[in-house]
């Protein structure tokens, strides 16, 4: 099946161009952007990107009223149905937390600064669409910037859904280490790190290039719905 | 149908950490008093119609849930005045 990715763009959402380019430009993904104003979108894609950026200015806390936006209201049919996949980053992972489709939440990092640097991750899971180019254990680098990135789930084991780790340092102070989740049908990722920002050589590193190749990859194996008929 | 004035206090877990509490803290320690347990909520204020206070509390108990706190983070006190 071909891979068809839309982009959620909210007002306040900054990397939604960035991460256009990289998958029409460089992943060779058809992409486009989706409004957060619209309610009928869940058919046409089979992969969508909450990009990172302040929705809604980061008024009340990040994510909190991206996640009554109209386009929301189909995200969680979406992951339901398990229609295609959803990728949050930075911004888009605050989001997915506080719509519930992914558990646990983001808070202000333990220093209180802005943090932005490249930083090394650990590769928990290749068993996922989203990352099964990686090898298990894989050490990469990719680009954080945020200023609430702490991930904390007081109560709930979700070990088995750790995908990313922070290693060697752990920047803003989360729980465990994380930099990453999934969810248990593996179809939503969330991650703070921006892979979409260390895609190609020209800028560094292609390390995070390999987040959309694995989708794409995962979704060129599956048959279409038509074909299954 | 009457108004009401309506504040909500929302306050992190206290047994989450609150660096933005810390740093008052220590800037408040600077000036020489010496103080503890520092911890910065933020209050929401808004006017609602309803026919008793009970529903008033009941209209600002939904929307506190649905937005303006997260359970994994919050506490939360409603405080409800006729105006």
């Amino acid at each position: 099946m071909k891979t068809r990715a839309g982009i959620f763009v909210f007002p306040g959402t900054n990397c939604d161009h960035d991460t256009l380019h990289v998958l029409k430009n460089v992943a060779g993904i058809e992409a486009d952007f989706i409004f957060h104003t619209e309610r009928n979108w869940s058919k046409k894609y089979n992969f969508v990107i909450l990009p990172g950026g302040f929705s809604y200015g980061d008024y009340l806390r990040p994510g909190a009223i991206a996640k009554i936006s109209p386009v929301i209201e189909e995200l969680h049919v979406y992951v339901e149905k398990e229609l295609g996949f959803v990728l949050g980053i930075c911004n888009g992972f605050q989001i997915l937390t506080e719509t519930g489709l992914l558990p646990g939440a983001l808070i202000q990092n333990d220093n209180l600064k802005f943090i932005c640097k490249n930083v090394k991750l650990e590769v928990k899971r290749n068993d996922t669409p989203f990352t099964n180019l990686y090898s298990k254990g894989e050490i990469v680098e990719m680009p954080i910037a945020h200023r609430d990135g702490k991930y904390i789930s007081p109560g709930i084991n979700i070990d088995s859904l750790v995908v990313f780790t922070y290693h060697g340092e752990n920047p803003n102070g989360s729980f465990h280490n994380i930099a990453g989740i999934i969810n248990e049908k593996k179809n939503v990722l969330g991650m703070m790190p921006h892979p979409e920002r260390c895609a190609e050589e020209i800028l560094g590193s292609t390390d995070g290039l390999k987040i959309f190749l694995s989708v794409k990859n995962y979704i060129s194996g599956l048959k279409s719905r038509k074909e299954e008929m | 149908m009457k108004e009401f004035k309506v504040s909500v206090k929302i306050s992190l877990k206290p047994e989450l950490f609150d660096p933005e509490g810390k740093t008052v803290e220590r800037a408040i320690k600077r000036l020489g008093f010496s103080v503890k347990n520092t911890r910065v909520s933020r209050i929401v204020e808004f006017t609602v119609e309803a026919s008793t206070k009970e529903e008033a509390e009941g209209i600002a108990g939904k929307i506190t849930n649905k937005i303006l706190s997260n359970p994994v983070l919050h506490t939360y006190a409603i405080k409800v005045e006729e105006l």
